[in-house]
């Protein structure tokens, strides 16, 4: 992978391209997604209410350096399905990751897995990371899945740790993952 | 095979829309490809619609496999 830091990156997985994305990239399915109620619980967040506007300030806050925000294209149609953000800290070597499936008709597919396991080789091995985390606000059990079955270990389960997006206390669950881990994941699947 | 093995094979066979005779004995999140997050998501939410009640965090992040699915039915 040909990629310098602070320039957008590209790569691709067998189905998807992967793009950091750019203001000019964005179209009406991307704004979308930030409004739709059901993407955004996945988040514990409302709809956002945003619009084109909103949604620039929001693409051009990702250096692709400390912070990457790649939109997931289908290579067939090179359509933008959903989009997948890293935060990459240097000096921990950790980065945090969370993904957005939002065409919903790619749902149940594999996408994360598929694209996920393209980045966490980016991130150990491109970055020289030692640890990918990600958190799960509340009982998300798809996102939960697609942990486990990636060989995240489930490191904590922070009780009622903050308030739903629709009201009460939910859990916020974390998991983790050591280079050594997908090392060994990696070895276990070829 | 024992009463909640076999009910862990039914329901996994549901969720992934499978007959139970298709559901390998050791079917697990990261080796059966028809295990995949929607069936996941399924399989839980009819675990525990059996049980009557919602399952402990603990327990939905430790389910991934068959046996797993057993222990806690």
């Amino acid at each position: 992978m040909s990629w310098q830091p602070g320039q957008p990156l590209q790569t691709m997985t067998e189905r998807f391209v992967l793009r950091s994305i750019l203001p000019a990239h964005i179209n009406k399915a991307y704004i979308s997604w930030w409004n739709d109620e059901e993407i955004q619980a996945g988040f514990n967040f409302k709809p956002r209410g945003w619009g084109l506007k909103e949604a620039q300030i929001h693409v051009s806050k990702f250096d692709n350096k400390e912070s990457f925000h790649l939109g997931i294209y289908d290579k067939a149609t090179k359509q933008m399905i959903g989009f997948y953000t890293m935060f990459v800290n240097y000096g921990t070597k950790r980065a945090l990751t969370n993904v957005c499936i939002g065409d919903k008709s790619w749902w149940g597919k594999g996408v994360v897995l598929e694209i996920r396991s393209k980045m966490l080789d980016f991130l150990f091995f491109n970055l020289n990371l030692e640890k990918v985390v990600g958190t799960i606000h509340g009982r998300n059990l798809p996102s939960i899945y697609n942990y486990k079955a990636q060989g995240f270990r489930n490191e904590a389960i922070v009780r009622s740790h903050m308030i739903g997006a629709n009201g009460g206390r939910i859990d916020e669950y974390h998991f983790g993952l050591l280079k050594e881990e997908w090392l060994a994941k990696r070895k276990e699947s070829q | 095979m024992n009463t909640n093995s076999n009910l862990a094979k039914i329901l996994l066979a549901k969720a992934t829309e499978r007959t139970p005779d298709e559901v390998p004995g050791g079917a697990a999140v990261d080796n059966w490809d028809a295990w995949d997050s929607l069936s996941h998501m399924r399989l839980i939410l009819a675990m525990e619609s059996h049980l009557g009640r919602e399952l402990p965090p603990e327990a939905v992040v430790e389910i991934a496999n068959l046996e797993d699915v057993a222990r806690y039915l």
